[in-house]
């Protein structure tokens, strides 16, 4: 079915790369030489048992190798503490650099919870998530999952979906009708969440929008597991197409929202 | 002779009828007639008389009396009358009878106080005053179309001696077509062409011209026994965006539709819609697909079967949704109110479903990358709600049990194609109960009404509780909450207390939290009592309009309750959070103030404490009677301490400012300007950026849609984009774009 997904263009984002977050100059090493060291920053976090998690990773990847020089990972595997392979993540991380470097790279994965609770029913309280670089030569760097409830997992969404007021995806309104659009979020753990409800048109063509800000949104999520935030007024004076987002900035790592989409007709709307 | 005495009044309603002090005596033998107008009263009959009323330009109170109550106009003197006559209904002019034609009725010769003593009455209500005369004619004729369907018209004479002599009762039918009785078709389509004429956008830009279609949609087509009706919402843009929600990515086109039909007691439904009312088992599950049901009004009994979509779509490449068996969800619906001499004292419903499909990880855009396991499972439940003792006790509950399989049919941990794991399906339940209580509906203290409630539930969710129709539901939950409320002379106070603990079902590896949750809320309205006499003296208002504040008080403890590996048992987080706000109410206008602050303190050091401050200013008012004003400010505060070892605090702030103005120059020319600012900035330079923009617009409805006549609008957009970034350089950019577009509206109606 993935490949299904993915051939009709599901947008399976939850991996996502900034590539370059540092690179720190080292002195030049041996002929021969390869990747020296594997970190990932954090280096443990909490995953819930029986629900999707979120986490954000840095790894900082270090090579002797001099001149210009290509860091990859082809994918992550989940593993139990034993060594079982759980489940991989097809996705690769690559940059070129100049060597003796250290290079970041920042990754979010969501942990699915099918693999824990496998880990779990073999008797571990946690996982690893690993990851191998190579120039050349390969080493490998790791985060320890411990397994917990939702309450003490990290802080993360694990699903979001953006409807009207009326929960419907799509509207089509008169000038000056009032409308509004709510966020439906799940997550674990508890802490802040930080985005903004921005809008775009009412002339919202192109993949990149001009998006404006409507409002902040500042939010301690805690307990519930989900929670739906609300917008403030959507303009719908001029006529034209508009587009409308929840963009979360906090907690790291979080994936996009899908955008809603709304026609205004303001021919007719009250003048 | 005694008398019924009515009122003279120009709306003429049940209210009015026992408010005015001029007053009319009517004969008793036709006030059975009134009454039965009074008791049999809805909108439709209102406007009959008041209509009937204007057009006649009655100006004296007896006849606007006579109007609604007894006697036909008569044209003529008639003569000879036997004591058995009976009226002809005259058959449509047309083929069928239209909902604007009036109905005749063929009478014998009959004296003039025969005449006088006939009523006629539609559907059970008086209609004698829209009654003329026309030689041998009596002509119906209603001021508003009737109602399609079948419909009751009697003719009764009232007899000297008090009796009332039916004279004759017919159906009618009123239809639109031979073939349906009903047929509607409305619809609002607009096409926006738009096209830039200027720019600095940097290359590659996007394309200088674009087209954008809408279509809303709404048909009817109904006979005896049967009735289909639908929507369809489309939306089509020529170029590419970012995936709307519910979309695929790159799809241009996003549609939502639902057709209804109903065939006696069965009705079925394509479509996006819900099937059944949120609970455990199923809660927000809007979605695409098809359900047939059956219901009976005599047993207070209705069964539901679907078929819909895991995950929701959108666009019309899908169809009906749910031609995928891994992204389906089937079930049935069982509701009934046994109890038929009370309906509301008992509701029960069962509900049983059985799915598959991404939507058990996440919506469109989460999941994990290759990853080709989908989740299945089933669940069933059984809800009991009772309203009991003149619904002042309210009692439900709910049980639930799930069997879930989180990988599915398995899963290919090494993506090499072959499925190599699989897990068993998990089994849980689940239950929920509640119960309110309202002592009194009807006390009043100090001339206002005192509403006072109380309640408590208990939910326990089992930690594999999962049900394939609930994907955002909550699992591994055992929660207590009481709660109350009163609600007096504009003050309302809510308080609750609960306490939840997770782990539920005590796995020994995990740890256990246990959570204290207090709310308080305050609210406060001050009340604008009307002085007495005429209900048009309305107070002035105040010159702070009419305030509403409120005040909310939240606070969480957090402990672990059961340690495990690296977690010691003790407090792990306490959050505060309070919000106040305050609204102000003008004829016109109005704006609010809130402001919330927010703490929250991680014990075991994890993780930074935060301390947070929001507030915002928002109006709308309107400056004579052209200028709309509407300002927006927000500032955001956000400071972190006691940090684990090895992060460093930052403290950030944002900023954001709005102001809309709407102007209309004439009917159909208006102009709308949007300033918009938004900053934000990190202490730990990680983020500065400062963000304008000015959008400007000037719309000229050249000619509105007005039934088939399409409308035709033009439009100058304009766009200014400034955005200033100190950490991410690369993002700071200054362009504007001007648009030219016209649009085009037919509001189709058949």
């Amino acid at each position: 079915m993935a490949a299904k997904l993915l051939g009709t263009g599901f947008s399976l984002r939850l991996v996502r790369l900034l590539p370059v977050v540092t690179v720190l100059a080292l002195p030049a090493g041996p002929a021969g030489a390869a990747v020296t060291a594997v970190n990932a920053t954090p280096g443990s976090a909490e995953v819930a048992l029986v629900q999707a998690t979120l986490i954000a990773t840095g790894w900082r990847v270090t090579t002797d190798s001099a001149g210009p020089v290509t860091l990859v990972s082809a994918q992550g595997r989940f593993r139990t503490p034993s060594g079982s392979l759980l489940a991989t993540v097809a996705n690769p991380l690559s940059m070129t650099i100049t060597g003796p470097a250290t290079a970041g790279f920042f990754e979010s994965v969501l942990v699915p919870p099918d693999i824990l609770t496998r880990a779990q029913r073999e008797g571990h309280d946690r996982v690893v998530y690993e990851r191998s670089f190579t120039d050349g030569a390969a080493a490998a760097g790791q985060v320890v999952l411990r397994i917990v409830t939702g309450n003490l997992a990290n802080f993360g969404i694990s699903r979001a979906l953006l409807v009207f007021d009326n929960d419907a995806a799509l509207r089509i309104v008169s000038g000056g009708a009032k409308l509004t659009a709510k966020a439906q979020v799940v997550f674990t753990g508890n802490g802040l969440l930080q985005g903004v409800w921005e809008v775009a048109g009412p002339n919202a063509a192109g993949v990149k929008p001009e998006w404006r800000t409507l409002s902040q949104v500042v939010q301690i999520l805690t307990g519930a597991e989900s929670t739906v935030l609300t917008s403030p007024a959507l303009p719908t004076r001029a006529g034209g197409v508009y587009l409308v987002r929840l963009r979360i900035a906090a907690p790291a790592g979080a994936f996009e929202i899908q955008p809603l989409r709304y026609q205004v007709d303001a021919s007719r709307g009250a003048p | 002779m005694h008398y019924l005495v009515v009122s003279s009044v120009n709306t003429w309603s049940p209210h009015n009828l026992e408010r005015r002090q001029e007053r009319v005596r009517i004969p008793l033998r036709i006030a059975p007639n009134l009454r039965r107008l009074r008791r049999a009263w809805f909108p439709w009959a209102a406007n009959l008389c008041t209509l009937a009323m204007m057009k006649k330009k009655l100006n004296n109170v007896i006849a606007r009396a006579l109007c609604c109550t007894c006697l036909f106009s008569v044209a003529s003197i008639s003569h000879a009358a036997t004591a058995d006559w009976k009226p002809e209904l005259v058959d449509a002019t047309g083929s069928v009878r239209g909902p604007s034609e009036p109905i005749r009725f063929k009478l014998p010769r009959l004296p003039l106080e025969v005449l006088q003593r006939l009523a006629l009455e539609f559907d059970d209500m008086d209609v004698t005053g829209f009654v003329t005369t026309e030689g041998d004619f009596a002509i119906f004729t209603s001021p508003q179309p009737f109602p399609y369907g079948a419909h009751r018209l009697r003719m009764v004479e009232y007899a000297t001696d008090g009796n009332i002599i039916e004279r004759g009762l017919w159906t009618v039918e009123i239809r639109k077509t031979a073939v349906f009785r009903d047929a509607q078709l409305l619809g609002a389509t607009t096409l926006y062409g738009s096209y830039r004429i200027a720019d600095d956008l940097p290359e590659p830009a996007p394309e200088k011209g674009s087209a954008n279609a809408s279509a809303r949609m709404q048909g009817l087509l109904a006979d005896d026994g049967w009735k289909v009706n639908g929507w369809m919402d489309f939306l089509y843009t020529s170029q590419p965006a970012p995936a709307a929600s519910g979309t695929q990515n790159s799809l241009n086109n996003v549609s939502r539709y639902l057709v209804t039909a109903e065939a006696g007691p069965v009705v079925a439904q394509v479509g996006h819609h819900s099937i059944a009312s949120d609970g455990l088992v199923m809660q927000g599950f809007n979605r695409r697909g098809v359900s047939i049901g059956a219901q009976s009004q005599e047993l207070g009994t209705s069964l539901t079967a679907f078929s819909i979509r895991s995950q929701d779509i959108g666009g019309l490449q899908s169809g009906l949704g749910i031609g995928e068996s891994d992204n389906r969800t089937n079930g049935m619906v069982l509701t009934s109110r046994p109890v038929s001499s009370q309906r509301d004292a008992l509701a029960l419903s069962a509900t049983v479903v059985n799915g598959e499909g991404p939507s058990q990880t996440g919506a469109i855009g989460t999941g994990i990358a290759g990853d080709k396991t989908s989740g299945s499972g089933r669940a069933a439940g059984i809800v009991a709600d009772s309203n009991l003792f003149d619904r002042r006790l309210r009692l439900r509950g709910e049980y639930a049990s799930s069997e879930f399989d989180l990988d599915g049919r398995g899963r290919d941990t090494d993506l090499n194609g072959t499925l190599d794991s699989n897990l068993p399906a998990e089994r849980d339940r689940a239950y929920a109960g509640l119960l309110t209580y309202t002592p009194w509906h009807d006390m009043v203290v100090g001339d206002q009404p005192l509403v006072w409630n109380m309640g408590m539930e208990n939910r326990r969710l089992g930690t594999y509780f999962k049900s394939p129709a609930n994907p955002s539901g909550a699992a591994d939950r055992d929660a207590t909450r009481v709660f109350t409320g009163v609600h007096w002379a504009g003050l309302g106070v809510q308080l609750s207390a609960g306490r939840e603990t997770d782990n539920v079902n005590d796995i020994a590896l995990l740890p256990r939290t246990e959570s204290v949750q207090k709310v308080a809320s305050l609210t406060y309205s001050p009340l604008f009592r009307a002085p007495p006499g005429a209900i048009t003296n309305i107070p002035e208002q105040p010159w702070y309009g009419r305030p509403v504040f409120s005040a909310t008080v939240f606070d969480l403890e957090q402990n672990v309750d059961r340690a495990a590996t690296g977690l010691p048992a003790g407090a792990l987080n306490s959050i505060t959070n309070v919000v106040l706000v305050a609204s102000f109410a003008y004829t016109a206008w109005n704006w609010s103030i809130v402001h919330s602050r927010g703490n929250f303190t991680n014990h075991i050091n994890v993780v930074p404490d935060t301390y947070t401050q929001v507030s915002q200013l928002n109006a709308n008012f309107r400056v004579g009677q052209r200028l709309d004003v509407r300002p927006a400010l927000q500032y955001s505060a956000i400071e972190e301490s006691d940090p684990p070892a090895g992060v460093v605090v930052k403290d950030s702030t944002t900023a954001t400012a709005i102001l809309g103005l709407g102007y209309l120059f004439t009917e159909n020319v208006s102009g709308n300007l949007g300033l918009n600012y938004g900053s934000q900035e990190v202490t730990n330079g990680s983020l500065d950026n400062k963000v304008k923009s000015v959008t400007a617009n000037l719309q000229w409805n050249a000619i509105r849609a007005q039934g088939m006549q399409p409308g035709v609008s033009f439009a100058l957009d304009g766009l200014y984009y400034d955005v200033e970034d100190s950490v991410y350089v690369g993002n700071t950019r200054n362009n504007y774009q001007i648009f030219l577009r016209i649009g085009v509206s037919w509001l189709p109606n058949f």
